[in-house]
């Protein structure tokens, strides 16, 4: 995690959203377990605290209640997810970036045929991260 | 278009008719007829609702038949009328680790696997050749790429073949056994490519095409090339002329497409930019207000970090902030999922396959049905693709927001396609090849066993059970048949 902050915070293509305040964070957990979901990965979460939302040319992490609404988590998976055992936390043109609950791992999905391009385990945080953002 | 061409007076109960006072892009949800002279009435951000409002109506479960088909039939029309159509997915399958290659060719990087769990991803055998230098340097040419089984792979796409070399010269360099190059897989080869063309420990990622990707190549010839089209097309939609001017600049020379890190400069000398410039020493006399700023003034005031010295500010003294002014993002216009039935692979990436389009219409249109996150596989069912394949720009829906270019015909595609096509593999006999190659390596140096996942087990089962419908093969017991299955596969894609 101290790896990615570095990456990120010495990356100045990247536009970065501002920390996600602690109560942004309480609402936005509870209209994800309200509309089915489980909490958030943790290191999602510490990530969001420093920069809630990311974008790159190609790509973007999304976060809770940015200041650009378009990658809101939660607008986002109203849109884009019907798992209830997923959740979509960053998109490049070719795929998503999941979390899934069940397994608590990274995956990689293909947006065309929802096919499994990739998976990363928890302490692979940092690649899941970099593989959407292309960083 | 629709078959109503004359103004539908409608008539609402009172519930209906506030909520379309409120949001008048319900209309066109209500109205029965004449809703799609309704969604061309309206403005870009009231269509953008409209749309994504139908989409939700006409997935959304929750929704009873006839809503859900009315919803679905009003999109299909719409979506006519703007020249896009609906498709079932198509079943011309695709491998994971070919889609991965695709990937690596569009955005022109690769992933680095770094220390850890993460290189469970490359083969025992590759790592093993790759901690083992031979004793004498071998040449360059001991190392025979077309020996390999999966580089042709690779070799489909030009990005890939030029730097063969590269590949060749980092092998030399660290005096690993041209045996290698048999027993790779996929990820070996891809972990070979960062190795090759990494520079400094720290990166994440490495990029390998030289000058730029094969993503901001499109982008920066089409707006060298098209770029008066574009402008025209944003300045019809009312942006300011200096976002676009300062767009079609990031596009050109920098293949940028999104406006988060955008600076917005004046286009025209400002008495607060002649003041900030002579503030900073930047040299400028015999310039005056509303002067043409030179462009290479403003390229190298952007190159140097300085571009802010001349952003553009309003009436009101406001610096124009660039996330209020659209982005754009490149689309694939035949999906990659679904490009198993392509003779030429590489084509997927090519410039006529791809087209520049706003965001939202990326997002919500373009990509509007898919939603394919879902516990049951093969929940989605359907693709947007375009009547006409020669569209390369679209900011709006009405004719006159695209641009339709014919790239397909000219003599450099035909001659690029005809490079391509000449390495013709199929994935299953790639990967047939290199199981064999490995066991081989195996017995011969004893490694651990490898991993059932060093080759796209669910391409085989999918190719595998197609082919023997009537026996289907799990992948429980692949492990026992695959090899003499996948062997007996010919012919995956129907031509």
């Amino acid at each position: 995690m101290k790896q990615l902050l570095k990456l990120l915070a010495e990356n100045d293509v990247l536009k970065k959203e501002k920390p996600l305040e602690s109560k942004d964070t309480i609402s936005a957990q509870k209209d994800l377990v309200m509309a089915g979901f489980e909490l958030l990965p943790e290191k999602f979460i510490a990530l969001l605290k420093v920069y809630n939302g990311i974008q790159s040319q190609d790509g973007a992490v999304l976060g809770i209640k940015p200041e650009n609404d378009a990658i809101d988590i939660v607008r986002f998976n109203k849109e884009h997810n019907r798992s209830k055992s997923k959740i979509i936390l960053g998109y490049d043109d070719f795929a998503f970036l999941v979390y899934d609950f069940q397994e608590k791992n990274y995956l990689l999905i293909d947006r065309g045929d929802g096919l499994e391009l990739d998976d990363f385990l928890d302490d692979e945080f940092t690649s899941a991260i970099s593989s959407i953002l292309h960083f | 278009m629709s078959e109503d061409k004359t103004e539908i007076e409608v008539k609402y109960d009172d519930a209906v008719a506030d909520a379309i006072a409120q949001n008048p892009f319900l209309s066109v949800i209500y109205q029965k007829k004449g809703f799609v002279e309704k969604f061309h009435a309206f403005d870009y951000e009231n269509q953008i609702k409209a749309y994504q409002t139908l989409v939700k109506l006409a997935s959304d479960s929750n929704e009873n038949k006839q809503s859900r088909n009315d919803a679905f039939y009003k999109l299909e029309r719409i979506m006519e009328s703007i020249g896009l159509y609906m498709v079932e997915q198509q079943n011309c399958y695709l491998s994971k680790d070919e889609r991965l290659i695709i990937r690596m060719d569009f955005y022109g990087s690769i992933d680095r696997i770094q220390a850890g769990e993460r290189k469970r991803k490359l083969s025992a055998p590759y790592l093993e050749l790759m901690n083992k230098p031979c004793r004498k340097r071998p040449k360059m040419r001991d190392y025979d790429f077309k020996s390999s089984p999966v580089w042709p792979l690779f070799a489909r796409f030009k990005s890939f073949r030029k730097i063969e070399n590269n590949l060749k010269r980092y092998l030399v360099k660290n005096k690993i056994s041209p045996e290698i190059l048999s027993i790779m897989n996929v990820r070996d080869f891809s972990d070979l490519i960062v190795h090759a063309f990494q520079t400094d420990d720290s990166q994440m990622k490495i990029e390998f095409q030289k000058p730029t990707t094969v993503r901001k190549k499109f982008v920066m010839d089409l707006a060298a090339n098209h770029g008066d089209e574009i402008e025209k097309i944003l300045a019809s939609k009312g942006y300011d002329k200096r976002y676009i001017a300062s767009m079609l600049n990031a596009m050109k020379c920098f293949g940028a497409t999104k406006t988060e890190k955008l600076v917005i400069t004046e286009t025209h000398f400002t008495q607060r930019a002649l003041n900030e410039l002579k503030k900073h020493g930047i040299e400028c006399k015999g310039y005056k207000k509303d002067d043409p700023i030179p462009q290479e003034l403003i390229n190298r005031l952007i190159a140097e970090g300085h571009g802010i010295w001349i952003a553009a500010y309003d009436e009101n003294g406001q610096r124009l902030k660039s996330c209020d002014f659209p982005s754009f993002e490149v689309h694939h216009k035949h999906a990659v999922s679904t490009s198993g039935d392509l003779f030429n692979t590489a084509a997927i990436n090519y410039k006529d396959n791809l087209c520049l389009v706003l965001t939202d219409i990326h997002t919500h249109v373009l990509h509007g049905m898919d939603i394919i996150v879902d516990d049951k596989r093969d929940a989605y069912s359907r693709r947007t693709e375009f009547f006409d394949e020669d569209v390369a720009f679209m900011a709006g829906f009405e004719p006159n927001d695209k641009i339709y270019i014919s790239y397909a015909n000219t003599s450099s595609r035909r001659k690029k396609d005809k490079e391509d096509s000449l390495i013709h593999v199929l994935y299953d006999e790639c990967m047939a090849k290199l199981y064999e190659n490995q066991n081989a390596y195996e017995m011969r140096h004893k490694t651990p066993k490898q991993s059932k996942k060093s080759f796209d087990v669910d391409a085989v089962v999918k190719m595998v059970n197609q082919t023997y419908e009537k026996k289907p093969v799990t992948r429980q017991n692949l492990s026992v048949r695959h090899y003499a299955l996948v062997k007996e596969i010919k012919g995956r894609r129907q031509r």
